[in-house]
């Protein structure tokens, strides 16, 4: 959002606050990548000290790199950028164990990172398509809370689906 | 706020639930609340709203002792929230920020709010019926300063550092309330750990759907399995919406899915050289020469750059077959032609005209003769719509299918025209998808002879009137049910010979027509329609530009639909169809199984979709 003509003096340091504790310091151009610290700057105004309590440090971490690094990408309006960014993603989501990707798309969603929550549920959605429903279930540890002879007719209607 | 009208009910909901989406706003600061806030109490008596339970928690938080009197009186949820949670009220009134709060909106509407803070141990849960309020619950640890509240993958657990014990005390995605599950455990991740074995992970309603959009739907029909919650969720009318939406927007998608109606050819050498209207007439009316397929073309493929790779384009092709029964159903009496030296076919529908929007393929004899079929072949639905009983002396002339954005339903437009030529006006009805009834609307004014191949384009239904040399295009609007003509440039006026094809072009209207046509060299214009909305008084208008002239190209017929900005399928005289490329000017195969007749081919992108009928 912020404009080269705001950027020319020093630029703002932002401290966000994780739930454990860890404090980040960072621009304030790199965090407002972030819906929910946007609004929050905007809002309180002086305010350079962010609590966020539903954030784990480790995770706020993480996604503050990726905000780091689209910011960066993003000043320099290079055509290639794009496709760096875009390799830079898929680096990122690529060895994700699935317990970091689940911490990190909690924390980009109340973060409000509309991007990299694209970018992390894409990841997820590529772990969904195609699969079986018991492989599904298993991945997300989801239990089925269907009663006996609900799953067989919803089956049934679509049989072909699952051929 | 002006506390009178009756919306003030949701006014005051929509303004709380705003507030309290912006979570870290209500968590990081001591928030000061309007005071017309602590007026509304009595209002909020008077009216009974019905707000969702977490603001109604927000809202008591808030309140002070005194208030609470009154507020036990609104109902058996406030009473017994108040007296829950009373030693929260009073001796933390105002001061909610010091506790740790937790709140989910669980799926499925039902809410549950847990507020735990080091003074107040206990938690209550709410359902939607007020009636059914689950006993709080005493939390087993008593001592505070040992006792560590957490989420781990949506499930809230007290954690006992000192005794090692952990509490699990609800799921709300599973809607699972354990008063107390007792594991050893040494550590917080192992407490964790043991949570997600035995309730699995928990992911936000709003995330799921971001997840579930990116599924195609054959992916979905299958997933609807998982859990009632995703079958719930994948079934919701607002989901496929949003899973339409992001289709058509994701313009960097992976892929892109065609429609392709063609007919195959079928031609002995004798019948090639006599080049008969009658031969076209056999291959058109002929159902099992009719090939319905579904193209699948990769958007990001390498052929278009390497010239080695170039000849064909990378697809898959698959077919769509009717169902036998709905071919029964649509079918007309097999009838020979008098004095038809070929032999006589068995003729089931006549001419399969297509129309599409939205992943909605609509089938429809071009005589109009017998009923249209609906299809979504994502979903391998089949559905038959009656057309409306012809009103006597009238003959079907248009057929239409388009989405209405303002009402959010799908719409069939029919438009009647009088058996003689000179005689009346047109008629026109009206099909909403879902009502199955058909409603007559104003037609339009003057007479018309419509294409029978039309396209849908944001909001709004087009055909090419044939009539006065393709000098009009006729729209109908999908929202307000209104028909409008909109000339053409001149140029493309003239109907000797003359090719006019109306085609969709990133989200706009756009017209071919050929300037020169022979067997072996045909070129064609390409005009986009502009639309200005009306703004800063100056009325809205409509006009052309023209964006480009293609060719002279060898043997090809004419185009069909665009399935990249630059990419445009056209077919050839000699049964092939191929894409060509707008700048490199390159031509590529679609490797259909066959050869297609040219001049019958449909084909429009085609938006896998969970939409139904």
């Amino acid at each position: 959002m912020s404009s080269s003509s705001t950027t020319t003096t020093t630029t703002r340091l932002l401290m966000l606050k994780a739930s454990d504790g860890v404090t980040f310091e960072v621009e304030e151009a790199v965090a407002t990548k972030l819906g929910a610290i946007n609004n929050m700057v905007e809002e309180e105004g002086s305010e350079d000290l962010i609590c966020l309590p539903n954030v784990n440090g480790k995770f706020l971490g993480m996604v503050l790199e990726w905000c780091k690094k689209h910011a960066n990408n993003n000043t320099n309006s290079d055509k290639g950028n794009d496709e760096v960014n875009k390799w830079w993603d898929k680096e990122f989501v690529m060895d994700l164990d699935q317990n970091t990707l689940y911490h990190l798309l909690m924390a980009a969603d109340y973060l409000s990172g509309t991007e990299l929550v694209d970018l992390l549920t894409e990841k997820v959605a590529s772990m969904i398509r195609g699969k079986k429903v018991e492989e599904i279930r298993e991945t997300f540890k989801i239990k089925s809370d269907f009663l006996p002879g609900q799953e067989e007719e919803i089956r049934k209607k679509n049989s072909w689906a699952f051929e | 706020y002006t506390v009178s009208s009756s919306n003030y009910s949701l006014i005051i909901s929509r303004f709380l639930l705003q507030l309290l989406r912006m979570e870290g706003f209500l968590k990081s600061s001591q928030c000061a609340w309007p005071a017309g806030l602590l007026v509304c109490r009595v209002e909020l008596e008077r009216f009974r709203l019905h707000l969702p339970g977490d603001v109604v928690q927000e809202i008591l938080l808030r309140l002070g002792a005194d208030s609470l009197v009154v507020c036990e009186r609104r109902g058996n949820l406030w009473c017994a929230l108040i007296k829950s949670q009373s030693e929260s009220f009073v001796d933390e009134q105002l001061g909610f920020n010091k506790s740790l709060f937790f709140k989910w909106t669980r799926p499925l509407d039902d809410i549950f709010i847990g507020h735990l803070s080091k003074q107040v141990q206990s938690l209550v849960t709410i359902s939607k019926d007020e009636a059914d309020l689950s006993a709080s619950l005493p939390l087993v640890p008593r001592k505070p300063d040992n006792l560590a509240a957490f989420d781990s993958h949506g499930i809230i657990c007290l954690f006992d550092s000192k005794r090692k014990h952990l509490a699990v005390l609800c799921n709300p995605a599973l809607r699972i309330f354990n008063k107390s599950l007792p594991l050893e455990c040494d550590s917080e991740a192992e407490a964790e750990a043991a949570v997600v074995r035995k309730f699995g992970l928990y992911l936000p309603e709003e995330v799921v759907e971001e997840i579930l959009v990116r599924l195609p739907p054959e992916s979905l029909m299958v997933n609807k399995c998982v859990s009632k919650f995703w079958y719930e969720l994948i079934n919701r009318p607002s989901f496929v919406n949003k899973h339409l939406r992001f289709n058509i927007e994701k313009r960097d998608n992976s892929s892109v899915c065609l429609f392709l109606k063609w007919t195959r050819q079928e031609l002995s050498l004798q019948e090639i050289f006599i080049g008969h209207i009658r031969v076209r007439n056999r291959h058109q009316d002929d159902l099992s020469k009719q090939v319905l397929s579904l193209v699948t073309i990769s958007r990001n493929d390498a052929g278009a750059n390497t010239s080695a790779a170039g000849d064909h384009l990378p697809c898959v092709i698959e077919q769509v077959s009717l169902p036998p029964s709905v071919v029964e159903q649509v079918s007309l009496p097999p009838y020979v032609f008098e004095r038809d030296p070929l032999p006589p076919v068995h003729k089931q529908i006549e001419n399969l005209a297509a129309i599409c929007c939205h992943g909605i393929i609509c089938l429809f004899d071009a005589q109009r003769r017998s009923s249209a079929i609906l299809c979504n072949p994502a979903l391998r639905v089949f559905k038959i719509l009656r057309p409306p009983h012809c009103i006597p002396g009238f003959m079907f002339e248009g057929l239409g299918l388009g989405y209405d954005p303002i009402a959010n339903v799908y719409k069939f437009v029919c438009i009647f025209a009088p058996m003689d030529p000179d005689a009346g006006l047109l008629r026109a009805e009206v099909y909403t998808l879902g009502t199955d009834s058909w409603r007559e609307i104003v037609a339009p004014k003057d007479r018309c002879f419509l294409y029978s191949k039309g396209v849908y384009c944001r909001g709004f239904f087009y055909w090419w009137n044939v009539r006065d040399d393709f000098s009009k295009i006729l729209s109908f609007d999908m929202s307000k049910e209104e028909f409008h003509f909109i000339p053409v440039p001149d140029a493309a006026v003239g109907g000797n010979g003359k090719l006019h094809e109306l085609v969709v072009w990133n989200e706009s209207l756009v017209i071919f027509f050929s300037t020169e046509l022979s067997w072996f060299s045909t070129c064609f214009e390409m005009w986009v329609m502009v639309d200005t909305p009306r703004c800063n008084g100056v009325e809205a208008s409509t006009y052309w530009t023209k964006h480009l002239t293609i060719g002279p190209l060898a043997r090809i017929y004419g185009p069909l639909a665009f399935w990249k900005d630059d990419e445009l399928l056209m077919e050839s005289w000699d049964g092939l169809i191929v894409s060509y490329n707008l700048h490199t000017q390159k031509l590529r195969k679609l490797p259909i199984p066959g050869a297609v007749y040219p001049g019958l081919t449909h084909a429009s992108l085609c938006f896998k979709s969970l939409v139904l009928f």
